[in-house]
């Protein structure tokens, strides 16, 4: 269920992984309690190194997506984004389906709509608060 | 002991040879339990540097260490596995008995490994090593390096020679057996995608130098392109900023590319642009740079 | 391991040799009784010929011959035995790790835990054995075959010969070892092996008590019954002091 990250696209693979974690959650292919792949297995199966797989797991924990049980494995925590922020992301989708669809109408490019969402992302990093 | 935590350590290596120095200075640490990929152009030294490390060649000046022990000595070859680039063998041995010869100088020698890569790899036993393609001899040489159970592994590119699907069924390999054994692995390599792909830890050296060297992650943090957009003219600017590597000036632009992210953005900002960018940088970007800037 | 490595290396060649010697050995034993129906025709030519260096040399080469003992020594250890025996010495002392080097599965070998002095002395402990056995084995046939032509030959005869070929090889080998120590391929080490003991050929000529080839063929033994013990002794000081060199050189070289 976890896919290839992309090691050339400039995103650390960690970030991708722990995305595709979140992302899991979020549209509900993951639900808490739900075991996650061992991290030897998530390693040999897409190739890439474990000491990524494991800072990927270790950072889901420590933002509380994720527990790590001793001797058990990984598993999706209760208090994980469940399906109540799977409904979030969904409006957080249509939400942005709406904006491009503006920004197409009055002639914007694709290019330039992702820019300026990857620069506005970017400018205001900080600002979202820790 | 800051040896042991590092795996191999160089400290100002000097390497000449018939009067050409293919080594000038080469400082390496590679952090044990690292996976540690090795860039450079061709001719930079990073085969002399796997020579000297396993005393193929002896080192003109400074300091070679493979696991805490001098490069020269031939006891801490026991616990460190080499695949070499030509994945040369003895051609008139068969895969079994290379395989027979090598075992008795590995005490820890694990049988269960090698039962487990003979049926992955699909090595012919009793077929003559001159017969085996290309591909096949390096998964010999792989599983004669990995079943001995090392704690350093050190390949000179691995999967040069090979089709995708032969490359990824090594880095596969490689990557199972690093997550399941403790090891750390050095592999110099021009396929600057499956470093992106497996390695935590890089050095890039460049005409005899180490020009780059650290952790993947922080490096792809700490490198990034910053593109500052005027409304008049981009201005003339010396940066003072640590880190610097290139600034290119294109009418009202100005795109900076640095090794320091954070000491850049203060400076940039006090210029006050229209808009400023900040897009992460590729690993084949920062190789191409750190290799280009010595011209 | 290093062993069986070193004599897969070299088996073809040694076998090959072993086979040729004593095949050779063992025919000159037949060959007696053609030459012997010869004997007394070659000696009415020459009992009229005149008193010359040249004809007294080939009277005395002719009365060395009428016996089978003297037959034997004229034609398989002053010839064959010697000059083959120093032509396989001098292979079994080439190849190595530099050979190797060239072939590629160097790097291999030394990644492995082993010091050169390892890899060198195996190499060097088979080919002795080798060498010994090329040695040994061919005279050896004589005393077992000779009761056949109706002859006998002492076996403390054959194993002094032995010795004598052996001294003398092991010398030869060792220089080929030591040679290969310094290039890579194959035909320098010989070419320069043959053409020092050609030089060996030279300076017997004009110095026989040098003669490394007299040595070899045992022709004091042979003429005298006395052992050169000195003659062992400076070709094992000789050797020793080329292997000595073959190790160091080998230690400094780069891969």
């Amino acid at each position: 269920m976890l896919f290839r990250p992309n090691p050339s696209s400039g995103v650390p693979i960690y970030l991708q992984l722990m995305e595709q974690v979140k992302h899991a959650i979020a549209t509900g292919a993951m639900r808490p309690g739900e075991q996650l792949p061992g991290m030897r297995k998530v390693a040999e199966e897409l190739v890439i190194n474990p000491n990524t797989v494991a800072k990927a797991y270790r950072e889901l924990e420590h933002e509380g997506v994720i527990e790590l049980r001793q001797g058990a494995g990984a598993f999706i925590s209760e208090n994980a984004p469940s399906k109540k922020d799977a409904e979030k992301f969904r409006a957080a989708q249509e939400a942005v389906a709406v904006t491009i669809d503006k920004l197409r109408a009055k002639g914007v490019a694709d290019e330039d709509i992702r820019r300026l969402f990857e620069a506005e992302l970017l400018a205001t990093e900080g600002k979202r608060g820790e | 002991m800051v040896s042991d935590r590092l795996a191999i350590e160089t400290v100002d290596l000097w390497k000449r040879y018939d009067g050409i120095d293919a080594l000038r200075g080469l400082d390496l640490q590679v952090p044990t339990g690292s996976i540690c990929g090795f860039l450079g152009r061709n001719g930079a030294g990073k085969t002399t540097t796997i020579k000297v490390l396993l005393g193929m060649a002896k080192a003109t000046r400074g300091v070679a260490r493979l696991l805490g022990a001098p490069a020269v000595d031939a006891e801490v070859r026991r616990r460190v596995g080499f695949v070499s680039d030509e994945k040369d063998l003895y051609d008139y041995m068969t895969v079994d008995e290379i395989i027979a010869f090598t075992r008795p100088f590995f005490p820890k020698w694990r049988t269960d490994l090698e039962q487990k890569y003979r049926q992955k790899f699909e090595l012919p036993g009793p077929r003559d090593i001159k017969d085996l393609s290309r591909g096949t001899r390096t998964k010999l040489a792989l599983l004669l390096a990995l079943c001995r159970s090392a704690d350093l592994l050190i390949l000179d590119e691995p999967t040069a020679g090979l089709d995708p699907a032969m490359a990824e069924d090594v880095l596969q390999a490689l990557v199972g057996h690093v997550a399941s054994e403790e090891m750390t692995v050095f592999f110099s390599s021009h396929q600057i995608a499956e470093v992106d792909q497996i390695a935590d830890h890089i050095a890039i050296v460049d005409r005899g130098r180490m020009v780059v060297a650290g952790a993947l992650d922080d490096l792809r943090d700490r490198f990034q392109r910053v593109q500052l957009v005027f409304a008049d003219a981009a201005p003339e600017v010396r940066f003072h900023a640590p880190g610097v590597v290139r600034v290119t000036r294109d009418g009202r632009v100005l795109t900076v590319l640095t090794r320091e992210r954070e000491p850049l953005m203060t400076e940039a900002k006090a210029l006050l642009p229209a808009s400023i960018e900040v897009s992460p940088v590729t690993l084949k970007e920062i190789f191409l740079e750190s290799v280009r800037t010595e011209d | 391991m290093l062993w069986h490595k070193a004599w897969r290396e070299t088996r073809g060649r040694f076998i090959t040799g072993l086979l040729i010697l004593t095949v050779l050995s063992a025919a000159k034993v037949y060959e007696y009784v053609v030459a012997q129906r010869m004997m007394p025709m070659a000696e009415s030519v020459l009992s009229g010929a005149e008193k010359t260096p040249l004809g007294d040399a080939i009277r005395d080469a002719i009365a060395v011959q009428r016996e089978f003992r003297g037959f034997i020594w004229y034609n398989s250890f002053r010839d064959n035995l010697t000059q083959l025996g120093v032509l396989f010495a001098v292979l079994l002392g080439c190849g190595g790790l530099l050979a190797e080097a060239k072939k590629g599965s160097a790097l291999f070998t030394l990644s492995l835990p082993v010091t050169r002095k390892q890899l060198l002395g195996a190499r060097v402990g088979i080919g002795l054995a080798q060498c010994f056995a090329l040695a040994m084995v061919p005279p050896l046939v004589i005393p077992l075959l000779a009761p056949v032509v109706g002859q006998s030959f002492s076996i403390i005869d054959a194993l002094v010969h032995g010795l004598c070929l052996f001294f003398v090889g092991a010398l030869f080998f060792s220089l080929a070892s030591f040679l290969s120590t310094m290039f890579g391929d194959i035909w320098r080490p010989m070419l320069i092996a043959i053409v020092i003991a050609c030089g060996a050929v030279a300076v017997q000529l004009v110095l026989p008590e040098l003669g490394l080839f007299r040595l070899m063929s045992g022709e004091t033994y042979f003429r005298t019954g006395a052992l050169p013990w000195m003659g062992f002794l400076a070709t094992a000081v000789l050797a020793s002091a080329l292997l000595y060199s073959a190790a160091e050189t080998l230690e400094r070289r780069d891969f």
